[in-house]
Order: structure tokens, then sequence, then C-alpha cells
């Protein structure tokens, strides 16, 4: 059965994030307190890289059972990591967690104990920063994810295959991302092709479209393709969806339209679940 | 794995509590905890050892300075409270007195105790243990024979401790394990822990597949979870003890195992690491790893307990020296077990894969009495030929060189007989025969690495035909589209020609209608003068009564006349034309009759011109263009149908377009979908190449340990063994 590979540090796998830098990032994405796209999709790629390092700790320190790639699409196609790991492109998950470009001090309402709220200052490393520039060359980018995926699946052929997951708010400004996306899936391990997961950013605000298995009911034809772009989701994904409260059957997809910011949190977690790790 | 079906509690994540542990303070009430300092990473961040099921961090009490392990749930549990609670109180009945080491660690549930975002969620406060995990600890002493067979025997006490009181830890493994300063054992993480009181719950983990049975499932809970992984640790332990080599050897700098994975237990046959075991010539070791070989494919519960077994395995280790010699040692290939196990192992048969033969003894054992009766014979022997020689006995046929002849045949004799020879052989026969049997890696490397290459052009080619098959498809669908247009533009243009000289027509009908109606009046008028009544001048009632006669009663029924020259009488005639246009000779009629006739014709022709009607009757006119309408509309129609004549061509190219490329889409996802699934067996087949390779190169280095010893088999060796026994 496919997607069952146990990820070790010998058999590790890779998470590939795409991320829409275009100029329309900087719009409000939709949701209670306005907040721009590009700032809700770094902090939660950023966030989602501490909970990865936190999940992968041991005794000795975090093991490399992912190795992680951000990449950024916008004005350019490249690595989005800032600081240190600025311009490289797949790093293992130790040296990722030891090298936050920095660590901010944000401020949290936490509760008290007794009934009420006090502010508090908490650690936030990052990794990335929110950009907003450009246009949306998601072919190129796609591209670019699979020339990774190639290299990948040809260095770790037993391994749980590659998990791509594209970030955009717009449409494709370099043509029908649909033949590059099936270039990526088309490439597999012992355990399975390629998985690309699309999560689309609304500005709109409305109900979101998470996880369907069907296209009907899509607004447009962009929805559609970004719909037929996205893998099926594996079922160890699907279970823990389904314990997420997500409605899921066999056919499901990974790919939410017009998602706010609590589903962009979700998806994000539900997409880089992993099978065991060992 | 905890695959939800119904509600369930959602817990925090491992970096949420991260998050929260930044102000202990804040998210705890507990006297101990409340302001503990946690553990940092150099980023900040308290420090996280994380599993499936939780995070663990290290808190130092603000107030008795004490250290603490908080263990930090990240997953539902079910009846979590009731475990840890039942497991708690048994922990807590043990006598430290009658425990081989003091394994068990104090912990305490403690239910709310860390607020987390708006809710709270338990947690469990463990006592802090100063200790490393077994693989670290084997990292730093497995050279240290003493020590890890101490441990082993420690090992295997605790095992003992366990069982004695019924309880078993559930996923005993090298992380699990934690060797103190003092090189005793500590337990660590009880999540999975069966007591007594838990009976009839299931399980709540699997444990790490490299300490499992394959046969584990979800639902065995109970106490004789641990026998298998028991099994294999107390294995590697020993070997290792027995030959610290081995842990560099099977074991990888990360891999989360000590000597053996699931793989060797699932597939003992091709197991490189579980060969090695099995034809090690410690006994002990070969002994042990074909137990685990055997147990694999036992169910639970039938599975010996270690503590069990170890008294007499200890005996048999220590004497399996002294009985060296009695054939192969795990007699690998009959799934047979050792002798010092019978009774404590179910002879219940074990799937045993056909494996390469492990080692046959080194060298010749034990002299047979043909051997002590060759060894007496030979020097006799030796010294009769010199006797003989001196004596100078030298007949042909029997000189000094036939008692030598005869020495050389017996000895060759004997040691043909000899087992070991028999035995060396076959398993070089044998071995050579495996490795023969597999494919020469570097070969099947390259010829993968071609099949890849081919399957890559080939692929590229596909993608690169299906844009251009997408385009051939549009391309001619707008062929179509071009030639249904041009065909509509030439039948309209026809049509519209039609139409637009309908205008014409209809003056045209007009006008012929107006001459029709006139001529018709003339006609009229002419038809009512009869000649008879008011003959024109010269022709009296007897030629009106001839000209009635050849059918001319009236004005109309003649148009005029012809003159005729009369050639018999050189005279000029005349005949008269017939409305019809038939010419008649009318007796009487001459010429200046005619001229007559004619005169008084367009007289009443005239008159009758000047009275005839000059216009069309309205209902005339309508009914004219009535018809030219109609026409019209049938026109219209026409242009209509060639409009939607089209629209259909157009409709039937468009769903033709359609089909063909959704019929490429589809040829396109298909041979998407294999070539994944090619790349998917590509992906297997280095996998499994790489596998070959490393047995490959185990049975190679095997061979060529056989054929040293066969090499240990030669005549000198027999002869060196004949007097010395080895």
């Amino acid at each position: 059965m496919p997607y069952t590979a146990e990820i070790s540090r010998s058999n590790p796998t890779s998470i590939i994030f795409l991320v829409d830098q275009s100029t329309s990032m900087s719009d409000p994405i939709g949701g209670e307190v306005p907040q721009q796209k590009a700032d809700v999709v770094a902090d939660a790629i950023n966030r989602l890289l501490t909970e990865l390092s936190v999940k992968c700790a041991k005794e000795e320190g975090v093991r490399d059972y992912f190795h992680v790639a951000v990449i950024g699409y916008g004005a350019t196609v490249g690595s989005a990591f800032a600081g240190s790991l600025a311009g490289r492109d797949i790093v293992p998950l130790s040296e990722v967690a030891d090298n936050p470009a920095r660590v901010d001090e944000r401020s949290k309402k936490v509760p008290d104990g007794a009934g009420g709220l006090v502010e508090t200052v908490v650690n936030f490393p990052l990794w990335m920063d929110p950009v907003a520039h450009g246009g949306t060359p998601m072919n190129r980018a796609l591209q670019y994810a699979e020339s990774l995926v190639a290299a990948w699946t040809e260095r770790y052929p037993a391994s749980f295959p590659p998990i791509v997951i594209n970030l955009t708010d717009g449409e494709s400004t370099d043509g029908d991302p649909t033949a590059a996306a099936e270039a990526i899936t088309s490439h597999a391990t012992a355990d399975g092709a390629a998985l690309l997961f699309n999560l689309h950013v609304s500005a709109a605000g409305g109900t979101p479209t998470a996880f369907p298995d069907t296209a009907d009911g899509l607004p447009d034809s962009y929805a559609q393709t970004l719909f037929a772009m996205s893998s099926p989701l594996p079922s160890h994904m699907r279970s823990y969806a389904a314990s997420q409260g997500q409605r899921v059957s066999e056919t499901t997809r990974g790919f939410v339209y017009n998602a706010d910011v609590t589903t962009v949190v979700q998806f994000l977690d539900i997409g880089t679940r992993a099978t065991e790790l060992r | 794995m905890g695959s939800a079906t119904g509600p369930q509690r959602q817990f925090p994540s491992g970096a949420d509590y991260a998050e929260a542990l930044q102000h202990t303070q804040l998210c705890f009430r507990h006297p101990e905890l409340k302001g503990a300092r946690p553990e940092l990473t150099k980023l900040g961040l308290p420090r996280a050892i994380s599993g499936a099921f939780a995070s663990v961090f290290s808190l130092t009490s603000a107030s008795s300075g004490q250290r603490y392990a908080i263990k930090c749930f990240t997953r539902h549990v079910p009846d979590q409270e009731r475990r840890y609670e039942s497991i708690s109180s048994r922990l807590a009945q043990l006598d430290p007195a009658e425990l081989s080491q003091p394994w068990n660690l104090g912990f305490e549930y403690l239910p709310d105790a860390i607020s987390v975002g708006s809710h709270r969620y338990p947690v469990l406060k463990m006592e802090w243990v100063e200790a490393v995990t077994l693989s670290s600890w084997l990292d730093d002493n497995h050279t240290h024979r003493f020590a890890v067979d101490r441990l082993a025997d420690r090992f295997e006490a605790l095992t003992r401790d366990l069982a004695t009181h019924e309880i078993a830890h559930g996923d005993l493994q090298h992380g699990n394990l934690l060797v103190a300063s003092d090189d005793t054992l500590r337990l660590v993480d009880y999540d999975g822990m069966y007591v007594p009181a838990l009976a009839g719950m299931g399980g709540t983990e699997r444990g790490h597949r490299n300490y499992q049975s394959p046969i584990r499932g979800n639902d065995d809970f109970g106490a004789a979870l641990d026998r298998f992984s028991a099994w294999v640790i107390f294995l590697s332990l020993k070997a290792i003890a027995s030959d610290p080599a081995l842990w560099n050897r099977l074991h990888e700098p990360s891999g989360e195992f000590l000597l053996l994975t699931e793989d060797d237990f699932k597939n003992p046959g091709g197991s490189t690491r579980l060969q090695t075991l099995l034809a090690h010539p410690d006994r002990t070791v070969s002994g042990l790893a074909d137990q685990v070989r055997s147990l694999a494919f036992q169910p639970l519960d039938v599975l010996p307990p270690l503590a069990a077994a170890v008294p007499r395995q200890r005996a048999a280790a220590t004497t399996s020296s002294a009985v060296s010699g009695g054939g192969t040692a795990a007699a690998p290939g009959t799934g047979g077990l050792p002798g010092w196990m019978t009774g404590h192992v179910s002879p219940q048969a074990t799937p045993t894969p056909n494996v390469p033969s492990a080692t046959a003894p080194d060298g010749f054992h034990t002299r047979t009495p043909l051997d002590i009766a060759i060894a007496v014979l030979l020097p006799l022997m030796l010294v009769a030929a010199v006797v003989m020689f001196v004596a100078g006995f030298s007949a042909p046929p029997i000189g000094p060189g036939a008692p030598i002849v005869a020495a050389i045949a017996l000895t060759t004799f004997a040691r043909s007989r000899r087992s070991e020879r028999a035995q060396s052989r076959a398993a070089l026969a044998e071995l050579t025969n495996e490795l023969a049997q597999l494919d020469d890696p570097v070969k099947a490397a390259e010829k993968q690495r071609k099949d890849q290459a081919k399957f890559d052009e080939a692929e590229a080619k596909r993608a690169a035909a299906y844009p251009r098959a997408q385009g051939k498809v549009t391309a001619r669908y707008h062929a179509e589209l071009k030639e249904a247009e041009k065909r509509k533009v030439r039948k309209q243009r026809d049509i519209d020609k039609k139409i637009d000289g309908l205008s014409e027509e209809l003056c045209r009908a007009l006008a012929k209608a107006l001459t029709d109606k006139q001529s018709a009046y003339v006609r009229d008028h002419l038809s009512r003068r009869l000649i008879a009544q008011s003959p024109p001048h010269g022709i009296g009632p007897k030629l009106a009564a001839r000209l009635a006669a050849a059918g001319i009663r009236t004005a109309a029924d003649f148009t005029g006349y012809r003159s005729v020259q009369n050639t018999q009488y050189n005279s000029t005639g005349a005949v008269l034309v017939l409305s019809s246009g038939r010419v008649i000779d009318v007796h009487g009629i001459g010429e200046a009759k005619a001229i007559a006739l004619d005169v008084w014709r367009k007289d009443l022709v005239a008159s009758a011109k000047a009275r005839q009607p000059t216009a069309l009757s309205a209902s005339e006119r309508q009914s004219i263009e009535q018809g030219i309408a109609s026409r019209r509309a049938q026109l219209t129609a026409q242009r209509k149908a060639v409009e939607s004549e089209i629209e259909a061509l157009r409709v039937k190219a468009r769903k033709q377009m359609e089909d063909d490329q959704k019929r490429l889409t589809r040829e396109n996802s298909l041979a998407g979908d294999q070539a994944r699934q090619q790349r998917q067996e590509f992906s297997r087949r280095t996998v499994a190449l790489q596998q070959n390779s490393a047995l490959h190169g185990t049975l190679s280095a095997s061979v060529e340990a056989a054929r040293l010893r066969q090499r240990g088999l030669s005549f000198g060796c027999y002869l060196r063994f004949l007097y010395i026994g080895r």
C-alpha cells in the first residue's frame, strides 16, 4: 500500500513549500482581524517550522526526519529562507531548527489563572519574511519544485515521497500550470508518487472549500484547475483531517479554496502530517 | 495509529506546549511546577523530547530545586487517567528490595495541570533520571565486553522482575531502556504498560517495530507483550558482548535498532544481519539468533519468557565449546531448535526460508578409529620403505616405493572418509549456488540505469507529444470552423442575391399583370365585334358567312393578313392570319378585302386601347405582392436554415474536438499513472538492488571463508590432524 513508509533518519522525507509572493499578497485576508495574506502565510510557515522542530526533537537534538525547502515566487523564483540559510533549497530539519533568521518577541494574551487575561511576551523564531512584489510565475515555481523532487526521489528511493505544498492567492501569470504540476506528481519513490497540495488564500472572505473530492461546485475554472492539480490525501492524512473535524472521503484531495487564517494553519498541519516517525 | 472516528478532545501540539512553558508562572497551578525553570534550546524555547503521543520537557522546580520530566500529551489516549493510575499504584507496590535494580521511576498523573490557550490539559510529572539511552550507552561502551555482558544479564533480571509481577512494558527498545551511571537499567515511558488491573482493555500502541514480532497486532495487550522484544534485546547484548565488532558492523549510526530490524524478522532468508548472527561461531549467539528467527512467526502468548530460558541457556553456553564438532551450530534450513531450547519452545512448524548455510567447523575434529589406524600404520610403512631401501630390496614390482604408495593411498582414502570434507564441499557448493542465483549487482545496477534512462527518454517524448497532439486537435477544430463559416457565407450570399432580386421581380410582375389585363380587355372588346353585324367596308353577308365558316367571326379571331403572290395568275392575293398564328385563305378575300378587314380591326383595336384600364386593382396588386412576400419569407427561412445547419456543424466539430481532447487527457493521465507506477517500480528495484548488493557482499565473503576452510582440509592438514588432533 502506498504512503505507509515510516519516516526515519535513513529514510527521511522532504517538504517543499511554494509561497506566492505576488503583489496581491499584500491584500488583506478574509477573516475577523484584517491581516495581509503574505503575513499570514509567512507566520503559518514559520510556526510550522517550529512545530516540526519540536516534533522531531529527541534526547540528542532535532532529528532529520524531514528536509525542508521554502521556495518563494513573485518577482523572482528561489529560496525564501532569510538569514544564514538564505539561498539554500532543501535543508535538513536539524539545520533549519538551529538557524532561524532571528527570534522575534511577540506579545500574546494568556489566561492569568484568575479568569482574566494577561499580556506576555513569547519567543517566535522566524525563517522567512513576508514578501509581496511581482507576478505569479506559478509554472516556474512548480518546475523548480519538480527539479528538487526529481533529485530527492533518486536519492531516497525507499522514502515516503516528497510533499509539495503550494500556497497562492491568484492565477498563474506564466501559463497553465497543469503540465508542470503533473510533472511533479509523476515522480515517485517505492512508497508512492510525490504529493502536491494546493492552498488558495482568499481575499474575499466567504466560506472556504476545504478538502473537496469533486470539482463540482467550485466557483470557476481557476479553482477547478487547482483542484485537478492537487493529489488525493493519503489515508493517514485523511484520518487526521477527519479527527480535526473536516469532512473527507476516499477521494478527498489536498486542496483548499478561499482559505481564511484558521484554515491556512490547519491545512499546513494536515498536509505535513507524517506517518510514524522512527 | 489514532485513526479518529468519534469526536475526540483536541490536544495542543508540541510547539503549543513549548510556547506555554515560556511562562510557567502562568500555565501551572501545581506548587512544584508554578514558576519552574524549563531547560531551553539555544533559541530560547523550552527544549522538548517528542514521541508519537507526547512531548517531554525538563523543568526544575522553583520551590524545591527538584528536576522533573513533564510529559505533555499531544494526542488523545483512551482511558488515560485510569491507565496511569493503575500503573502508578502497581509500581508503587513493588518492594525495592526485591527488584534486581531500581528500574522503576515514580510519576504522578496531574489532570488539568497545564493551561494552553484557553483550556487546561493533564500532564505526567515524572522523576528526572540521569541516564543515557541504551543505544548511546552502546555507542560508548560496546567494546567493554564485560560491561555489556553484565548489562545483558541485568536486562534479563529486569524482564524477570516484570514477569514476576505480571507487568509488561509494551515497548521495550533502545530509547526506553536507559543506563544509569552505575550501569544499571532504568525503564521509562509507561504509556503502553500492561498491569493486571488493566486486563481486558486494549493496547494503546504496538511498540517499536524493530523490536516487535511481525505478528503483534493492535489488540495484543497482556503480560506476554514484551517476550519477543526481550529476546531481541538479549540476543543483541549477548552478541555484542561476545563480539564487540558486531556493533559497528550491524548497527547503523542513526539506526533505530540495535542489531536487527523488522525486515530481519520478517524475511530471515534475505537478511544479511540475521545471517551474520546465525553463522556466528559463538554458539550462544547463533543459538539466540535462531531462537529469535523461529519466534518471529509464533503467537505472542506461546513465546517462552526470556527469564525461564536463560538459566538453561547459560549452562549450555558454558559447555558449548566442550562439545564442539557436533555438526553445524544453528542447523539453518532445518528449522530445528538447538538442544538447549527444547522444552521451552513449542515444536510448532515455523516458516524457514532457504538460507545459505552457516559455517562448517574449521579443520578436522575428533579422530575416528580409521584415523588412528592410519596414524599407526603410516610410520610403520615409512619404516618398511626405509628398511627395504637399506636392504637393497629392489625387485621391480615391489620396490621400496611400494609401502610409500600404499601409505599415500591409505591416507587419501581415510581423508576422503572424513565428514568435514563432504560438509565443507557441500557448504561451498551451496554458497556458490546461492551466489550464482543472485544477479551481479554491478550488472544489475547498469541494467537498471539503462532501463531508467530509456524510460526517461520515452517519458520526455511523451511529455512533448501530448501538447503537440492537443495542438493538432485544436488546429483541426479551427480548420473545421473556418470551412463551416465559408460554407455559410457562400450559401447565404446566394440567398441574399435572391432576396435582393425580389423587388425587381415585383415590378416586373406588376407590369406584366397590367399588360395582361390590358390585352385581355382589348381581346374582349375585339371578340364582341362580330364581322356579320358591323362589317367593314366591302364585306358583304356572303363573305362574312364564308369568314365565319373559316372560324373568323369577330375581330379577335384574326390578327392581320399576309399578301400572297399568286404565281398562277400572276396576281397578288392575301391570306388571313388567325390569332393562333395559322394562315387561312378565305375564298373571296383578296388583298383589298384583307386590307379592309385589317383596317377595320386596327380601328377597333385603337378604340379599345383608348379605353383600356391603366392600373391594376388593389386586390390584384395585393395578390401579386403576397406572392412575392411569401417568396421572401421562404428565402429568409432558407437563410436561417443555413445558419442553424452551420451551427450544427460547429457544434459537431466542437464536440469532436472536446471528445478528442478528453480522450487525449484520458490517455495522457493513464500514461501518467503508468509512468508513476513505473517510477515507483524503479525505486523499488533500486532499494532491492541495494539490499541485493549487501547480500551479494556477505555471500561473497562467506564463499571466500568457505574456500579458506576447504584449504584447511588439505592433505597436509590431514596429516597434521592425524598426530596433533587439530
